[in-house]
């Protein structure tokens, strides 16, 4: 295994690619892990297992052998297996997952919201189908039954659009980091034991937000009809720069859940947290304008390092429900 | 004495879980207990395994620290590292009144968790403890404790103890990683020496919780005086072993197993050296015994609830909904946890045995609606993946 990169407790990245994207994993030494392409194929990285600090490398055919992997996680790694390398991006990953629990390797209940996940995102979609096409049919512009225009609402979608854009995918997620942040926040001022490392995760969680709420805010451009003129003329930019929100996000929505099992919050799941937290490469800073401290991730790996030796997880087949149950809130 | 009083004993003795809690919230709320008192003192071991959330009265909140040693008066005796349930009411009575009014909190009807009576406790306790350590002999000790006068003072001296310990204590179960309760749990040995008429108490509530017993052995029983520690040893074995053998079996399966797990814990402590002989002897019969309640219980469970189920789901004509299948899991986890903590008394492949032939009936179930991921799911909760998958396609029927 290779020393990598890949979480907060480790030196920032140059790439999000090479950061890899968040697999919402149910085997509890595998959460956290990342996918990514790599030189050889798919690459896998993760936490080291023993609970010591840095992050490791394993190719991917060798993860089963290394993790004892739950049923829900085999089938994951098989159907990220199939994809394209180059196709490795939060929006496929989220697909793989949610085929898996649509499969019901998660459960009964991550099935059910699968489900109703589905036929949300297809409403979703469907209306902001509807708001674009709106938006063109009163500029008076003749071609609202653009041709693609259902393909430029499946990419828009998620990032918000019309009287329901809160109830989007990205706007979703930017409110869950926000809530995140103000809980750790509100945690450190009656926890002064902790309230350091409270406060450096709710700070890399601020560095994440900032970044978010700028990509969302480029990626919607200045109306609906902007959009669509931008999609007309480079409907390859405007898909990059929709999906660099969910890229900026990617892997927050975890340690928010961690935190809110454990409400009103604990030492270990703070610890927990601080593990999970993503630090943000350094390529956010051109897609947002926006700079990050890079000593947070420094900060934050020493001040773990003191904190990892002799903890205590809950035990397995409960850690496991545990993730079950946020599979039931993410998919 | 109400006639029908020793029937409905008999009834409670083997209601569900879930009615005994009902039934004591009930008698909670009764303005003057009177005879249902005496309906649910058998029942006090049970409920004490099962922690239900019950309506804290002042003096109920006051002395809940003490749970676990609490013993029935006429089996209290002097030099036991206990207190008997006898002195309580007559002891809250003296020590409410002198409280500040800013430390007695209000009873609630809704019952606390552990962690809000500790939150409500927080000012209370010391408060009451500091009362103690100066109190005199209310004037109807003798009549309500059947004790001589001159067993106040270590009663109260134990009791004070405690409370002067209890936001610590109460704190403890929130603490996850294995470093911190070390720590936390030495903070109360230490300050805890400090009276050393109350240490052995004070002790046995420690090790009547298991991860707080695996930190005080892990901290070092050497430093203890012997007495305190064989003494609290003593009565935590005794304790353990009487909820074992009498009780458990009447609880329900996650009760039962999170008692075999401090039982787990405790019997490492007492086999500690600085334990004397007598009592690793003790906790060696005790492993022995917990192992046979492990495999009873597990055999209990299987047969009498999860093939049930599994039978169950097969013979109905209705396609198996989720709650169902959600039940049949939530079983399955107990059954592996179960299990789990009896490979922790005796050899794994008895149980390893148990819960192959169990994954093999839930692997190749076929009912109504019940998918192959279900039954691969079922298998895999209790055998793992690897061997849910084996199983499964090679005694799959579709």
């Amino acid at each position: 295994m290779d020393p990598a990169s890949a979480n907060a407790a480790d030196p920032q990245t140059a790439m999000f690619a090479e950061r890899g994207v968040a697999v919402p994993f149910t085997t509890p030494n595998l959460l956290g892990g990342r996918v990514r392409a790599g030189k050889a194929g798919l690459e896998l990285v993760f936490a080291n297992p023993s609970g010591a600090r840095g992050t490791y490398v394993v190719a991917w055919a060798g993860v089963p052998d290394l993790s004892q992997p739950t049923l829900h996680d085999l089938q994951l790694l098989s159907v990220l297996g199939g994809l394209d390398q180059g196709a490795i991006n939060p929006a496929k990953v989220r697909a793989a997952a949610h085929q898996v629990a649509l499969d019901g390797a998660a459960g009964r209940q991550a099935r059910s919201a699968a489900l109703a996940a589905e036929a949300a995102s297809a409403a979703r979609s469907a209306a902001t189908a509807r708001h674009l096409a709106a938006a063109l049919a009163s500029a008076g512009d003749a071609s609202a039954d653009l041709p693609g225009l259902d393909r430029l609402a499946g990419t828009a979608a998620p990032l918000g659009f019309g009287p329901e854009a809160g109830a989007a995918l990205i706007p979703q997620e930017v409110a869950a980091l926000q809530g995140l942040l103000e809980s750790l926040l509100a945690w450190a001022k009656v926890h002064a034991d902790d309230a350091a490392l409270a406060r450096l995760v709710a700070a890399l969680a601020g560095e994440a937000l900032a970044a978010a709420s700028a990509a969302l805010a480029a990626a919607r451009h200045q109306d609906a009809l902007a959009l669509v003129s931008a999609w007309r003329n480079r409907p390859d930019q405007v898909a990059a720069i929709a999906a660099r929100p969910a890229w900026i996000l990617d892997g927050w929505r975890l340690p928010g859940l961690v935190w809110a099992d454990a409400a009103p919050g604990t030492a270990a799941a703070l610890t927990e947290v601080a593990h999970l937290a993503p630090a943000l490469p350094q390529e956010a800073q051109a897609w947002t304008g926006l700079a990050s401290d890079p000593a947070l991730p420094g900060q934050l790996r020493r001040m773990l390092a003191a904190r990892v030796d002799g903890a205590v997880l809950p035990s397995t087949p409960d850690l496991v429900a545990r993730n079950e149950r946020f599979r039931a809130l993410t998919v | 004495m109400n006639a029908a009083l020793p029937e409905m004993r008999r009834q409670l003795v083997h209601a569900r879980d879930e009615h005994l809690a009902q039934v004591v919230a009930l008698v909670d709320a009764l303005p003057q207990r009177g005879q249902a008192d005496a309906l649910i003192a058998p029942l006090r071991p049970r409920l004490a395994l099962l922690a239900p959330l019950r309506p804290l009265t002042p003096t109920r909140l006051m002395f809940s620290p003490l749970d676990p040693v609490i013993v029935a008066g006429p089996r209290w005796r002097p030099g036991l590292p206990a207190v008997p349930r006898t002195a309580l009411g007559c002891l809250g009575a003296a020590v409410l009144p002198r409280l500040p009014a800013s430390a007695v909190p209000a009873g609630t009807a809704a019952g606390l968790s552990s962690e809000l009576a500790a939150r409500a406790g927080a000012a209370l306790w010391p408060a009451a403890a500091a009362v103690l350590d100066a109190l005199a002999p209310p004037a109807d000790w003798g009549d309500a404790t059947g004790l001589p006068t001159a067993c106040f003072g270590p009663v109260c001296a134990s009791i004070a103890a405690v409370l002067h310990q209890a936001v610590r204590l109460g704190q403890l179960a929130a603490i996850e990683d294995a470093p911190g309760l070390g720590h936390a749990v030495q903070a109360i040995i230490a300050d805890a020496q400090a009276r050393p008429d109350g240490l052995a108490v004070v002790l046995a509530v420690l090790l009547s919780h298991g991860p707080a017993a695996a930190a005080l052995a892990r901290g070092g029983f050497n430093t203890l005086p012997p007495a305190a520690l064989d003494g609290a040893v003593e009565h935590s074995l005794d304790r353990a072993d009487h909820l074992m053998l009498a009780v458990m079996p009447g609880v329900g399966l996650q009760a039962a197993t999170g008692h075999l797990e401090d039982v787990a814990a405790l019997a490492a402590a007492a086999e500690h050296p600085a334990c004397r002989p007598a009592l690793r002897a003790q906790a060696g019969r005790m492993r022995q015994a917990a192992d046979q309640a492990c495999r009873d219980r597990l055999a209990q469970t299987v047969q009498q609830d999860l093939l049930p189920r599994l039978a169950g789901a097969a013979q109905s004509g209705n396609p198996v909904d989720d709650a169902v299948v959600e039940g049949l899991e939530s079983v399955a986890r107990g059954i592996r946890r179960l299990a789990r903590t009896g490979r922790r008394f005796g050899p794994a492949a008895a149980y390893d045995a148990v819960l192959a032939r169990v994954a093999k009936d839930a692997g190749t179930l076929s009912a109504p609606g019940l998918t192959r991921m279900d039954r691969l799911r079922l298998a895999e909760l209790l055998v793992g993946a690897e061997a849910a998958l084996r199983l499964v396609t090679d005694g799959d029927p579709h």
